[in-house]
């Protein structure tokens, strides 16, 4: 649902759906040229009501785009509200913290004066009058990046640390920016499933059936029951292979190769099997727009009948040993501790916000594919801690597990087709959501009625949970700094997935060079 | 001529200490299923990949020739620490008795244990005189950790020397593993702490502090450092061996049975290192001071009833 508001009246609305326990999702801009700025907020409520959301809507003057910003109202609008500030220049007013996340800190320097609509960077050294941030603050800081052992991926993360307590702790993104949601605005919808499988490379799957999701729901295309199963089956072997890797990086960043290593080889089993029906190992390339594009026969599925059942022995004996293991359980437990009030103050989402005993799930709360057809139950902890995120994510490969060897079974009795005729897209927009192995997933795409999409926009978990981690380190052992990163399992990557709105100069080569 | 043998200890020490290297990696490598070091490979095999025995050479050769970077904040102490580190680790090779064959004093054991302190202290000096964060949060640990682990450590050993009423190592020597099974856990334990070992290699924590003393170390200097890892292996190992599972043997079986042992107790320890997350560090002092030293305790009082009341 749309509501369309004046930026006056975005304050007292946001207020209200926050008081009617509306989690704010994300809020983001749109420049659609002489029409302005449209900038939305999207709350959801569908942990109350199933799939009830609301959309936020203003349009804001180009010339001057002034918003009053809602972060004192929640936290959730922090970072939302910084990325519209740094790619957008909407002016959020009042907002506790404008400084630079996804830009260099001095992004204002690079620019000499007159350059901007040129889009001519002009680079100067750097340091000189860089605005207030930790990078620059005169403490006793420990750097973690923009290359540390702990991180997989690229991002730079500082501390300020007195006896080994860290006191505050920031985060600079933005290393991994491709502009991806840029990009799909200029492919075509099939193009588009393959830049949104590239966007993350553990939730692949996931974030290809949300593109999908949303242009189906644009072109109202009914999708067959048995692609419906099959895209679910595929996205639980992927929870699962993704929840063992997460499981066996924490272990690692305390210490536990051993177990890694382990997780690893039990994690064979299940790219063993999407590699047999899906042909790739990581970027299964499966989902596809109204339907899915292989086919899952008898015999493939007797033999990932095998796979699952090899795993439903290995995964509980791995568990068993980490759990087990008092060093590894010393080191997580009523470590990182988030309680239930900060967990919805701060929106948390996925076995983040599960850890802390609040049953939220995009599976159960707004279901899609075939979660209504399979038997199966939310999984919450009530430990808080980081060892209760990580027991949810074992849990819930189990419950995966579950539910994949339901699917196996479903597909027996389905009717054979596998994907539906995708005719014109109409002038329309749709938002849709999944519940990707690290929280839930938002893809907000509009359609022009061309062959392209108008705009794209993504709202990955960790955008929200990397937030929370944060909050999380300060006050903390630097010690333990790895076991919560670990637990939250964040992804950089994904979170880099935004796009640079200013018109990007598309140099063309012609044939003379 | 056999009374000169010592003199040959720190190069048996440093071939023991690749082979001591080799069975470490194999061993953690076989309790995480992986495949680890290969030994002896296929023919076919051999124009892609060799054995991988000799890769800690490999490792410190390459070190070797590779240019040594010294941060400008860093003082003299940043490349006199790995030297002076070496010097300690090769003094101490002679003082561990190898297959019998050592220096040896009547307080032969104090000298022991000043030099192991030695090479921790030189490491500690030569990694905080590089000025950087991590390597002051390393030192700080590395010597939270020794503060706690010298008193099991030295309790322990000197459990024996109450039973044998000397100082030496040479009469300490013997299959005490049977007399004093306390004393053993102590001193094995502290062995581990002394040799970063899983659960206690907490000052040089990767996924915390990077590489915590040795961050700012590289090529020749990085080299030092790995060449004295090895010798501290081979002398700890060794230094267990002598004290809890020497048997004399006649001629070149003690060599044999030596090495066997070495083997067993390089064995355990990466083991050990397999099958542990690491300790934070107030963890890891507060089980030092209170298991470890209560072990070390009853071996002392175990030594003391065998010596003096029974």
């Amino acid at each position: 649902m749309v509501r369309q508001i004046e930026p006056a009246q975005l304050r007292p609305a946001a207020s209200e759906l926050l008081a009617g326990d509306g989690r704010l999702m994300y809020a983001t801009g749109v420049d659609l040229g002489v029409r302005g700025i449209k900038v939305d907020y999207y709350f959801s409520f569908d942990h109350r009501d199933r799939s009830r959301h609301t959309i936020l809507r203003t349009y804001l003057d180009r010339a001057n785009p002034v918003i009053k910003s809602i972060t004192p109202l929640t936290p959730q609008a922090d970072w939302s509200e910084r990325e519209m500030i740094e790619f957008l220049g909407v002016k959020a007013e009042e907002h506790p913290n404008p400084t630079h996340l996804w830009l260099p800190l001095n992004w204002e320097e690079l620019y000499s004066a007159g350059a901007e609509d040129k889009g001519a960077i002009h680079p100067k050294p750097l340091g000189v009058g860089v605005s207030d941030h930790i990078t620059t603050m005169p403490v006793s800081t420990i750097p973690y990046g923009p290359y540390h052992p702990a991180f997989i991926e690229s991002n730079y993360f500082k501390m300020s640390v007195v006896d080994e307590v860290v006191r505050k702790a920031d985060l600079k993104l933005g290393f991994n920016h491709r502009s991806i949601i840029k990009l799909m605005e200029r492919r075509d919808y099939y193009k588009g499933i393959y830049l949104a499988e590239r966007v993350c490379g553990l939730c692949k799957a996931h974030h290809a059936l949300n593109y999908c999701m949303a242009v189906e729901k644009i072109g109202d295309v009914q999708v067959p029951g048995r692609a419906q199963v099959l895209r679910t089956l595929v996205c639980e072997m992927e929870r699962i292979q993704s929840h063992l890797m997460g499981i066996g990086i924490a272990c690692d960043l305390v210490g536990f190769k051993t177990m890694l290593m382990q997780s690893l080889r039990v994690r064979e089993d299940i790219q063993d099997s999407l590699e047999l029906i899906t042909g790739q190992r990581i970027t299964n390339g499966f989902v596809t727009l109204g339907g899915v594009r292989r086919d899952v026969t008898e015999g493939q599925a007797n033999f990932l009948r095998r796979k699952l059942k090899s795993l439903r022995a290995g995964m509980p004996e791995l568990f068993e040993q980490m759990e087990s293991s008092d060093v590894w359980v010393g080191r997580l437990r009523h470590v990182g501790v988030l309680k239930p009030e900060e967990a919805i103050r701060l929106g948390a989402v996925g076995p983040t916000a599960r850890a802390t005993g609040r049953r939220l799930d995009v599976r159960k709360n707004s279901p899609y594919a075939a979660y209504e057809a399979v038997d199966w139950d939310v999984i919450t902890e009530a430990g808080c801690d980081s060892l209760a995120r990580l027991k949810v994510k074992m849990r819930e490969s189990m419950m995966s597990l579950h539910i994949a060897e339901q699917c196996l079974d479903l597909l027996r009795t389905a009717p054979a087709g596998i994907a539906a005729k995708v005719s014109e897209l109409p002038c329309a927009e749709a938002i849709a959501k999944t519940e990707a192995p690290r929280g839930e997933l938002l893809y907000h795409i509009s359609s022009n009625g061309t062959n392209t999409p108008e705009y794209v926009r993504i709202r990955v978990p960790t955008f929200m949970n990397a937030y929370i981690m944060l909050k999380l380190i300060q006050g903390s052992y630097v010690a333990d700094v790895p076991a919560i990163m670990g637990s939250v399992d964040p992804c950089y990557s994904c979170t880099d997935r935004v796009t640079v709105h200013k018109d990007v100069q598309i140099v063309r080569r012609n044939a003379s060079g | 001529m056999a009374d000169l043998l010592w003199l040959l200890n720190p190069a048996v020490a440093f071939v023991a200490g690749v082979v001591l290297s080799y069975n470490l990696r194999k061993v953690s490598a076989r309790v995480q299923s992986r495949r680890g070091p290969l030994l002896w490979l296929p023919a076919r095999w051999r124009d892609i990949n060799g054995s991988k025995l000799l890769q800690p050479l490999y490792d410190i050769a390459k070190l070797l020739s590779k240019q040594t970077m010294i941060p400008h904040t860093a003082t003299p102490f940043f490349a006199l620490g790995p030297a002076m580190a070496l010097l300690f680790a090769l003094l101490l090779t002679l003082f561990v008795p190898v297959a019998g064959q050592a220096v040896d004093y009547p307080f032969s054991l104090v000298i022991v244990f000043y030099l192991l302190v030695g090479v921790t202290m030189a490491i500690i000096v030569g990694g905080t005189a590089s000025a950087s964060l991590f390597a002051a949060i390393g030192g700080v640990r590395e010597i939270e950790l020794m503060l706690s682990n010298e008193i099991p450590f030295i309790l322990g050993s000197f459990a024996l020397a109450i039973a044998a009423g000397s100082l030496s190592v040479h009469a300490m020597m013997g299959f005490n593993l049977l007399y004093n099974p306390f004393a053993a856990m102590a001193v094995f334990i502290a062995i581990l702490v002394k040799l970063h070992v899983k659960p206690f290699d907490i000052s040089e924590a990767e996924s915390e502090i990077v590489g915590g003393l040795t961050t700012e170390y590289s090529g020749k200097l990085l080299g030092l450092l790995e060449i004295t890892k090895l010798l501290m292996l081979f002398a700890l190992s060794a230094l267990f061996v002598d004290l809890f599972l020497w048997a004399p043997l006649p001629g070149l079986w003690a060599g044999a049975e030596f090495l066997a042992e070495l083997l067993l107790v390089g064995a355990a320890i990466g083991l050990v290192n397999a099958l542990f997350a690491r300790f934070r560090i107030d963890q890891a002092t507060k089980w030092l001071l209170t298991f470890s030293t209560l072990l070390s305790l009853v071996a002392v009082a175990m030594a003391l009833i065998g010596r003096f009341v029974l």
